[in-house]
C-alpha cells in the first residue's frame, strides 16, 4: 500500500475555512499620493553664477568690470523668481497644461479625486 | 482636576470658533488694509499723471476708487522715491521728523563738503565734483549694493553658508543698512550728519566701509562657491 | 504810480551799475556769464538807492576785523565759508538809514534806530551792512554782536566793586574789550584818543590823566577784574571824545530789548536771579544809548529771541517795554521785512551762482517761496537739503 502523499509532506495545508483571509489595508490604490518624493530639479542659476565668480576673480572683486555677469544673473534670478511663483499660483488653483506629463502631488491628487480608483 | 481644566479649555475655544464662524470675521489672508482690495493704486507724480492722461488710461481708471497717497508722499519737484526710503531706513522708534531733519542736515554737510572742494579746485577739476546731494546718495547706494548672499542652509546636519543671488529689494535695503551703520559706528561726540555724509561721500566714490563691507561680502561668496548648488537642490 | 517810475528810474539807473560790473568781471573769469545780481561798488560808503537789490562783496581783511569775535548770525557765517565770500544784500532798510545818516547834523544828540520785524528777516545783516558803512566812513564802532548772551550765558559773576550790588560779567566783559580793540585798533591809534581823568583801580594800578585809550583797554583786557568799570569810563570817555569833536561814534547793538528783559540766568550769593538791570555791562551800554552827547549815531536791533518772557510781538514798543521806551525816545523805528519778489529772485540767483541751489525750475522755485513766504531764514533753511 503506497502511503498517502500527503501524510509523507512536512506540512499540511491549511484549512481556508479555519483561517480566513483578512486584509490588513484595503484592497485597493488609494485616491491619493503622498507629496514627498515630488520635489523635482529645478534648473536655477548655477551656471551664471559660476560665471560671475570667475569674472570676479579675473577683476580683483571689481563689479563694474563684471557689470554683464551681474545683469546675466539678475535676469536670470528674477526670471527664475517669476516662473515659481506662476507654477506656484497654477498649482493651487489646480490648472494643468494639456499633455503634460510632470505632474505635482496636488495636481494628481485633483485627477484621482475626480476619477477614484473603484 | 487637570483633565477637568483641558476640558473646559476646549470647551471655550470652541465657542470661540463657533463665534467667529457666526461672525464671519476670520480671514487667513493677512490683508490688514484699511481700504478694500477693489482700490486701486494711484500715482502722485505729475509726470506720470500726464502720461495716464495722454495714453488715455486715465479714462479707465475714472470710477475706479483709488488708494490715497501716504503723508509722506508729495508731488513736489523736491520729491525723491530713494530719498523717502533712505529716511525710513535712518527713522528709530517712529520718530520720522528727526530722521528727516538728520537727513537734510546730512544733505546739508554733503553740500558745504562739495562746495567747499569745488571753490578751491582749478576750472577742469570743478566739473567732475558732483554738489547735488540726492545724486550722491544714488551714486552711494548704487556702489553698496551686493549681488550675492550668504544664508546658511542645514545639509546632513552641517549648516553651510550658501552663496544666493538675492532680489533688487533685497540688496537695496542692504546697502541702505551698510552705510548707516558705517555711520553710526563714530564717536560719541560726533553727530550722526556729519559722519552720515562723509560715508555718502566715500561710498559714491566707490570707498569707504559700506563699499569694502559689500566687496567682503563677494569674497566670502566666492570661497563658498562650492557650496552654491543647494540653492537649487 | 510813483513808486512804479521811480523803480523804473532805478531799473535803469542800475543798468549802468550792472554793464560796468559785468565788464570788470569778465576780465577775472572769462567763461562766467553776466553776473547781474552783483554791484563791483563794495565801498558801502558809496551805497546810494542804485544799488539797491544788489550784492556786495565785504573784503576777507574787514570780515576777520570786524566781525571775528561775533556780529554775523551763525547760519550766515557757514554760508560765508562755503561760498567763499561774504556777500550781502542791499536792501531798504539799510540804504534808508545809510541816506538818513548822511543827511543828518551831528552837532545835535545823536539820532537813533531801531530796527525791528519778525524772526530771520535779516535785522542783524542790516546792522553788518551799516557796521560795514560806519568802517568806511571811520567811526568808532561800540558794537554789541547779541547782548542777551551775558544774561542767559554767563562764565563768570563777581560782586561789583564800585556800585554796590551790581553783578560784574569779568571774562564777558573782557571779552567785549577784546571785540571793541579788534574792530577800533587802527582808528584808535590814528586818532590818538587819550583818557582825560586819572582813575585808580586798586592802590597799585592807576590810569592817569593822558593815557591812550588803547592802553587802558589792553589793561582791562589783562585784568578782567576792572573789565567791566573799565568799559564804563571807556565808554564815558568815547562820549566826552565825541563831544569834543575828537571822533565821531557808531553804536550798535544787537537784541537790544534784553537789556530790560526780567530774564536772567545770573544767579547772586543767595542764589537769587539778578535781573540784567543789576549787571554792570547794562548801565554802560544804557548809558552810550542815552541822548546826552553828539556826534554819534545810536542802531540798536529788538528782536524776540533776545527775551524770554515777552514774545508775543516784535513791535519795539512792546519788546522794549514801557522803561526802554521811554529810555530810547525819541527814536526812529526801521520796519525790516520779508523779501520782496524782486529781492526773492536776486537771492536765488546769488544761490545759483554760488551752486547752493541748481537745475531748479521755475515752478520749484515758486514753491520755495510760497513755502517760505519770502522769509530769509526760511528760504536758507528750505534751500539747505537741496
Amino acid at each position: 500500500m503506497r502511503p498517502n502523499i500527503q501524510l509523507l509532506s512536512a506540512r499540511a495545508p491549511q484549512n481556508i475555512k479555519k483561517v480566513p483571509f483578512q486584509p490588513i489595508l484595503p484592497m485597493a490604490l488609494r485616491n491619493k499620493v503622498s507629496g514627498k518624493y515630488d520635489k523635482q530639479t529645478e534648473g536655477g542659476c548655477l551656471y551664471e553664477i559660476s560665471l560671475l565668480f570667475a569674472c570676479m576673480q579675473k577683476n580683483a572683486f571689481d563689479e563694474s568690470l563684471c557689470s554683464h555677469e551681474i545683469n546675466n544673473l539678475n535676469v536670470c534670478y528674477s526670471d527664475y523668481l517669476s516662473k515659481r511663483r506662476t507654477r506656484k499660483a497654477d498649482q493651487e488653483k489646480g490648472i494643468i497644461t494639456p499633455g503634460e506629463k510632470n505632474l505635482t502631488h496636488l495636481q494628481l491628487n485633483k485627477f484621482l479625486k475626480r476619477f477614484p480608483n473603484v | 482636576m487637570a483633565i477637568f481644566r483641558t476640558l473646559l479649555r476646549q470647551v471655550t475655544f470652541q465657542k470661540v470658533l463657533l463665534g467667529t464662524k457666526r461672525s464671519g470675521v476670520i480671514s487667513l489672508t493677512n490683508n490688514y488694509s484699511l481700504f478694500p482690495s477693489t482700490f486701486i493704486k494711484g500715482t502722485f507724480i505729475p509726470s506720470e499723471q500726464n502720461k495716464l492722461k495722454e495714453s488715455g488710461e486715465l479714462q479707465k481708471i475714472a470710477h475706479i476708487p483709488i488708494k490715497p497717497a501716504f503723508n509722506d508722499e508729495t508731488s513736489s519737484e523736491f520729491y525723491d522715491p530713494i530719498v523717502r526710503k533712505f529716511t525710513n531706513y535712518i527713522m528709530r522708534k517712529g520718530k520720522k521728523v528727526l530722521a528727516r531733519n538728520l537727513l537734510e542736515k546730512t544733505f546739508e554737510n554733503v553740500k558745504r563738503i562739495q562746495l567747499e572742494k569745488y571753490n578751491s579746485s582749478s576750472f577742469e577739476a570743478q566739473t567732475e565734483i558732483e554738489l547735488n546731494p540726492t545724486v550722491i546718495l544714488h551714486q552711494a547706494l548704487a556702489n553698496c549694493k551686493p549681488v550675492l548672499e550668504l544664508m546658511p542652509m542645514r545639509r546632513g546636519g552641517v549648516r553651510y553658508q550658501v552663496p544666493v543671488p538675492i532680489r533688487e529689494s533685497r540688496s537695496a535695503f542692504l546697502a541702505a543698512r551698510w552705510i548707516i551703520e558705517a555711520a553710526k559706528d563714530k564717536e560719541r561726540t560726533i553727530h550722526l550728519p556729519e559722519k552720515l555724509a562723509w560715508e555718502l561721500i566715500e561710498a559714491s566714490k566707490n570707498q569707504g566701509r559700506a563699499v569694502r563691507r559689500k566687496q567682503e561680502l563677494h569674497k566670502q561668496c566666492e570661497a563658498n562657491r562650492a557650496y552654491a548648488h543647494y540653492r537649487w537642490s | 504810480m510813483v513808486f512804479y517810475t521811480q523803480s523804473l528810474l532805478r531799473r535803469i539807473t542800475s543798468g549802468h551799475v550792472r554793464m560796468f560790473g559785468t565788464a570788470l568781471e569778465a576780465i577775472k573769469v572769462p567763461e562766467e556769464p553776466p553776473q547781474t545780481f552783483r554791484t563791483i561798488e563794495n565801498n558801502p560808503a558809496n551805497h546810494t538807492i542804485d544799488h539797491m537789490n544788489r550784492f556786495y562783496t565785504i573784503a576777507p581783511e574787514i570780515q576777520k576785523q570786524l566781525f571775528q569775535h561775533g556780529g554775523l548770525t551763525k547760519f550766515f557765517q557757514k554760508q560765508v565759508k562755503t561760498f567763499a565770500e561774504c556777500s550781502i544784500l542791499i536792501r531798504q532798510p539799510a540804504i534808508e538809514i545809510i541816506s538818513y545818516i548822511r543827511q543828518s547834523d551831528y552837532s545835535k544828540p545823536p539820532n537813533k534806530y531801531v530796527l525791528y520785524g519778525e524772526f530771520g528777516v535779516g535785522k542783524s545783516t542790516t546792522l553788518v551792512h551799516l557796521i560795514h558803512y560806519a568802517f568806511a566812513t571811520r567811526k568808532i564802532l561800540i558794537h554789541v554782536p547779541w547782548a542777551q548772551n551775558w544774561f542767559s550765558r554767563p562764565r563768570e559773576t563777581a560782586n561789583s566793586i564800585v556800585h554796590e550790588g551790581n553783578i560784574d560779567l569779568p571774562i564777558d566783559a573782557a571779552a567785549w574789550l577784546v571785540h571793541f580793540k579788534n574792530q577800533n585798533h587802527y582808528l584808535l591809534s590814528e586818532l590818538d584818543l587819550r583818557v582825560t581823568k586819572d582813575y585808580a583801580w586798586s592802590h597799585r594800578e592807576t590810569t592817569s590823566n593822558g593815557t591812550p585809550l588803547l592802553e587802558m583797554i589792553n589793561f582791562g583786557i589783562n585784568r578782567i577784574k576792572f573789565a567791566s568799570e573799565i568799559i564804563n569810563v571807556l565808554i564815558n570817555e568815547l562820549k566826552e571824545a565825541s563831544r569834543d569833536g575828537k571822533c565821531s561814534t557808531m553804536v550798535a547793538i544787537d537784541g537790544y530789548n534784553a537789556f530790560f528783559s526780567e530774564y536772567s540766568a545770573i544767579r547772586d550769593d543767595n542764589k537769587k536771579v539778578v535781573p540784567p538791570s543789576r549787571v554792570s555791562l547794562t548801565h554802560a551800554f544804557l548809558n552810550i544809548t542815552k541822548s546826552d552827547w553828539c556826534n554819534g549815531i545810536i542802531v540798536v536791533a529788538v528782536d524776540i529771541l533776545a527775551t524770554k518772557d515777552r514774545r508775543e510781538s516784535y513791535l519795539p514798543r512792546f519788546l522794549l517795554n514801557k522803561e526802554g521806551f521811554e529810555h530810547m525816545d525819541p527814536f526812529l523805528p526801521v520796519h525790516v521785512k520779508n523779501y520782496t519778489t524782486d529781492e526773492f529772485e536776486i537771492i536765488a540767483e546769488y544761490y545759483k551762482n554760488r551752486k547752493w541751489i541748481r537745475d531748479i525750475s521755475k515752478q520749484g522755485l515758486r514753491e520755495l517761496q510760497l513755502l517760505s513766504q519770502n522769509n530769509p531764514y526760511k528760504f536758507m533753511e528750505y534751500c539747505t537739503p537741496l
